[in-house]
């Protein structure tokens, strides 16, 4: 019974994975279709040093710190060490958490409860390209208090799975007063539905006809994008007509952002792989990936692929009648690109690490894993792990203080502090 | 002599848990202990060496010492079916039973080595041997002579807990009453079990997960009197039927003593009281007034829970509250009028921001209450075992729930003993389960951890001194960090945690 004792392992340098010093950061306005790229808000945001007992920074050699001192300043981490090597420099608040834990704000890569849920599925179109979730984001509704009482800092707010193709998805923090203030990135990536709920679409459509009218509206935004390439390298004179609805896909096949995929079921899971990943050449997150979706673990592993798994955790095989634990199941075929997402409001945001200690229960036996789950891989397969899902020197001020790990259900989440602002204190109004 | 070691510390164990009466010393002679059981010829030869069938008759034998005077509740003679034969005797005395059926007789041994227990009615108890007979537990110490027929279950290392305690079920056994249509091979009722629960509620009816078989099914019925006690009209019927029904039984006490005391003359002046104020829908009522029912109202708003805390206090009622979301915002009331209350600790409603007091759920909830001398029994949202893969809130991890309690701040023992002896207290069943103590059901939890540790499992649940799951054996979650014949359960603290309440919030 293996279970991984977290233990103090070698302080390694941390690099500055992020250029620039506070609230240096390019906006950049493209159009509806383009990137956007939030401020940090510099200015008031408070100076803080964090006295802790134990950091767990999920940083890339998955450095532990037992007593150590976390300094957080312009909204970024300055500074993370052992309480013996760094002084906590005058002007800075002290927050006392000697006895706990802190660990980054949690990134849940799954979400529809940062915006309205009212518009999550405008079931148009079987597929309905260039819809956005940034239209519909709603920073401090109760959900958000939710999210932050369970140490969630960061989500991917995505429309539903009512259609094959629902629109784009947008990163944003649990945390700030206006949409400005919380957008991480938009789009975040593009959501597609395959299978299950779509079929509940107007004229009963099936899985033949979603596959073949997917890949033609992917065809049509291929072209696009490679007329646009094809005269930004000079290949054609004339420049294409610009289109709203389709411009916005230039970044996917760029792989700036990915494909967010609602797929489960071992053929659906196959078909998504096989088509968007292969033939498209799109950087594909599969979501869900549940029921017997772990028995294609393999491809997930060959391609590198990130599988964020949830909100169901165990699928009972019928055949064999055995319970198996999603996640375990992906885990036990070596695949480590493994996130867990809650799908709020379908479980709430703030049991994120519930999710993950229910992955445990179900037999996967890295303790550590699902912590870095809900963590670091879920902004790494989101491609903003320079920003967030670590806490690195140079990165957001997104920290959870816990009374342990977070992954135990027995563990309270004290204080959320996201871009260096406390967002969530339980000693002023207890959530959860 | 074997056999009167038993004797000799069931003897001990149970004088010192305050149960001198429930143990007895196997006899001596042959090991017919049983004498007082109805004659076997009233049973159906193909039963006979079925051991399952003997679980919970076990429990109605007078096992007393042949010698000593049937005294207090001997069950036995006078429960035996009455369409029994007139002819066939009903005698006691053990010169006179029929010597021709020793199987039926033959008493089940089923023992614990090696675990750690956690009897929650006293301290945990390193390598203890549990000694259980007929589905009742005998004794428990170190040491213990273990009879040679024996079922031995070696749980070294492993932590024995007593069987779980669902305060309310759906789809687990059958609908009540159970007997008439719990599915003993169900797979619902592997998963029950596959979670630690050895009883569940159906209904008003408290039944055992006997998988397998229904020999013990029921543990008992008609658990409460459910009130309606929501709204205004239906408190102002209560109270009103409370009302008279104690003043009948007031004028009931005055008429009887004049009738005692008159000198005749008055006596006929004297009118009884009605009687029919007590019969029909009044007579459960008359069984709250007496005591000999408690009441379950299902209240969750802090006015209701006042309501029904003045309910028990002017009338010296019973009452067990289902749900309290806003208990922790009256716990001292609760408290005093010593309510009951079973909870969940996720049931966070959201506060009603219009109301100028303290609303909604709280986390702490069951702490606080706690906290206030209320009696908690922790249940989980949703009373079913679910498939749905949506893991952790459902029976399946009824621990799980309680473990939210101890984020909220109740102490951990404390949790362990909402979904077991507490949970039992709370259903009125605490005499049968909930405890590892002499004389209890032998029903218990065999995890591979701390039953709060949300990587533990479930490794065998034992109900009514039977293994009616054994993780290894079943398909379900066999595979799940499969038990090896070297299998240790690690001691396993991935951090100290700090046991001190967090900050109560404002």
């Amino acid at each position: 019974m293996k279970r991984q004792n977290v233990e103090t392992s070698k302080r390694q340098d941390i690099e500055t994975s992020r250029l620039g010093g506070a609230g240096v950061v390019v906006v950049v306005l493209l159009g509806v279709s383009g990137f956007f790229v939030a401020p940090v808000v510099a200015g008031d945001v408070p100076r803080l040093a964090i006295k802790a007992g134990k950091i767990i920074t999920m940083d890339d050699v998955d450095t532990i710190v037992n007593n150590g001192v976390v300094l957080l300043a312009d909204g970024e981490v300055e500074a993370i060490g052992k309480a013996s090597e760094i002084t906590i420099p005058d002007g800075y608040r002290v927050i006392d958490a000697e006895d706990e834990w802190v660990v980054p704000g949690l990134v849940d890569a799954h979400d529809h409860s940062a915006g309205s849920l009212y518009d999550l599925n405008d079931s148009v179109y079987l597929t309905n390209p260039g819809l956005r979730t940034i239209d519909m984001v709603v920073p401090r509704n109760e959900r958000m208090e939710d999210a932050l009482a369970g140490g969630v800092t960061t989500v991917l707010v995505i429309p539903g799975s009512g259609t094959n193709m629902s629109g784009f998805g947008t990163i944003v923090k649990t945390y700030g007063n206006s949409v400005e203030d919380v957008v991480i990135r938009a789009p975040g990536c593009l959501k597609i539905a395959q299978a299950g709920n779509p079929e509940r679409y107007w004229f009963g459509v099936g899985r033949t006809m979603m596959n073949w009218n997917l890949g033609q509206t992917l065809e049509k935004a291929k072209a696009y994008h490679e007329s646009w390439t094809a005269y930004e390298k000079g290949e054609t004179p004339e420049a294409p007509q610009y289109d709203l609805v389709w411009h916005g896909f230039r970044g996917l096949f760029e792989k700036k952002y990915p494909a967010g995929l609602h797929t489960q079921w071992y053929q659906v899971y196959m078909m998504s792989i096989l088509m968007l990943h292969d033939r498209f050449g799109l950087n594909i997150v599969t979501d869900h990936s549940t029921f017997d979706s772990y028995k294609l673990a393999s491809f997930v592993k060959e391609r590198g692929m990130y599988s964020v798994v949830g909100p169901r955790q165990f699928y009972l095989d019928r055949r064999d009648r055995t319970i198996n634990g999603c996640a375990a199941r992906f885990a036990e075929q070596g695949v480590t690109r493994l996130g867990i997402n809650t799908d709020a409001p379908v479980v709430s945001q703030k049991d994120l690490s519930y999710q993950a200690a229910m992955a445990c229960w179900l037999g996967w036996d890295d303790h550590y894993a699902a912590l870095k789950s809900v963590t670091r891989i879920g902004a790494e397969s989101l491609l903003i792990i320079d920003r967030v899902g670590s806490l690195e020197k140079g990165k957001d001020a997104d920290v959870g203080i816990w009374t342990g790990s977070p992954i135990d259900p027995r563990s309270q989440c004290k204080l959320t502090i996201v871009n260096g602002r406390i967002a969530y204190d339980a000693k002023v109004r207890r959530r959860y | 002599m074997r056999h009167s070691l038993i004797a000799i510390a069931a003897v001990i164990f149970a004088s010192t848990l305050g149960l001198g009466g429930a143990a007895f010393a196997p006899s001596s002679s042959g090991g017919d202990a049983t004498i007082s059981e109805p004659p076997a010829t009233t049973k159906p030869d193909g039963d006979k060496k079925k051991r399952g069938r003997k679980g919970r008759r076990g429990r109605k034998r007078t096992d007393a010492p042949t010698s000593a005077p049937t005294s207090g509740p001997t069950t036995a003679p006078t429960s035996a079916p009455s369409s029994q034969p007139t002819t066939t005797t009903t005698s006691s005395g053990p010169a006179t039973q029929p010597t021709s059926q020793p199987d039926e007789k033959k008493d089940s041994y089923f023992v614990l080595t090696g675990g750690i227990i956690h009897t929650v009615a006293g301290p945990d108890l390193q390598d203890a041997t549990v000694l259980c007979k007929n589905g009742v537990i005998q004794a428990i110490g170190r040491s213990l002579a273990v009879p040679e027929d024996a079922e031995i279950l070696d749980v070294s290392g492993m932590h024995v807990y007593p069987g779980l305690v669902a305060c309310s079920s759906r789809g687990i056994v059958g609908s009540e009453p159970p007997e008439n249509s719990t599915d003993v091979f169900g797979t619902n009722m592997t998963l029950a079990l596959s979670g630690g629960l050895s009883t569940v509620v159906t209904g008003n009816t408290a039944a055992k997960t006997t998988f397998g078989t229904l020999e013990g099914h029921v543990l008992r019925k008609d658990l409460f009197v459910k009130l309606s006690f929501a709204t205004g009209a239906q408190k102002h019927k209560v109270r009103e039927v409370l009302g008279k029904v104690r003043q009948y039984l007031r004028d009931k006490a005055a008429y009887d003593k004049k009738k005692a005391d008159g000198d005749g003359e008055d006596d006929e002046d004297a009118e009884a009281p009605d009687e029919g104020l007590v019969k029909g829908g009044n007579a459960k009522y008359l069984q709250l007034i007496k005591k000999e029912k408690t009441a379950l109202i299902q209240a969750d708003a802090q006015h209701d829970l006042v309501d029904v805390c003045r309910l028990a206090q002017d009338f010296g009622i019973r009452i067990v509250v289902r749900g309290a979301n806003e208990g922790w915002t009256v716990p001292g009331l609760l408290g005093r009028a010593d309510v009951k209350v079973i909870v969940t600790p996720r049931s966070l409603p959201g506060k009603n921001e219009q109301i100028n007091r303290p609303t909604g759920g709280s986390i702490e909830n069951a702490a606080v209450m706690y906290d206030h001398g209320v009696d908690i029994a922790v249940t989980t949202g949703s009373a079913n075992v679910s498939l749905r893969g949506i893991a952790g809130r459902d029976l399946l991890n009824l621990p799980m729930e309680a473990a939210y309690a101890v984020r909220g701040g109740l102490p951990e023992a404390a949790a362990v003993e909402s979904i077991t002896l507490g949970a039992a207290r709370v259903l009125g069943i605490a005499d049968r389960v909930g405890s590892i103590e002499v004389g209890k059901d032998a029903d218990f939890t065999v995890c591979d951890g701390e039953v709060l540790d949300f990587f533990t499992t479930v490794q065998w649940t034992i109900v009514n001194g039977r293994v009616a799951y054994d993780k290894k054996a079943e398909s379900l979650f066999g595979h799940i960090r499969p038990r090896t014949p070297t299998t240790q359960p690690a001691p396993y603290k991935f951090w100290p945690r700090p046991f001190r309440r967090p900050a109560a919030s404002e």
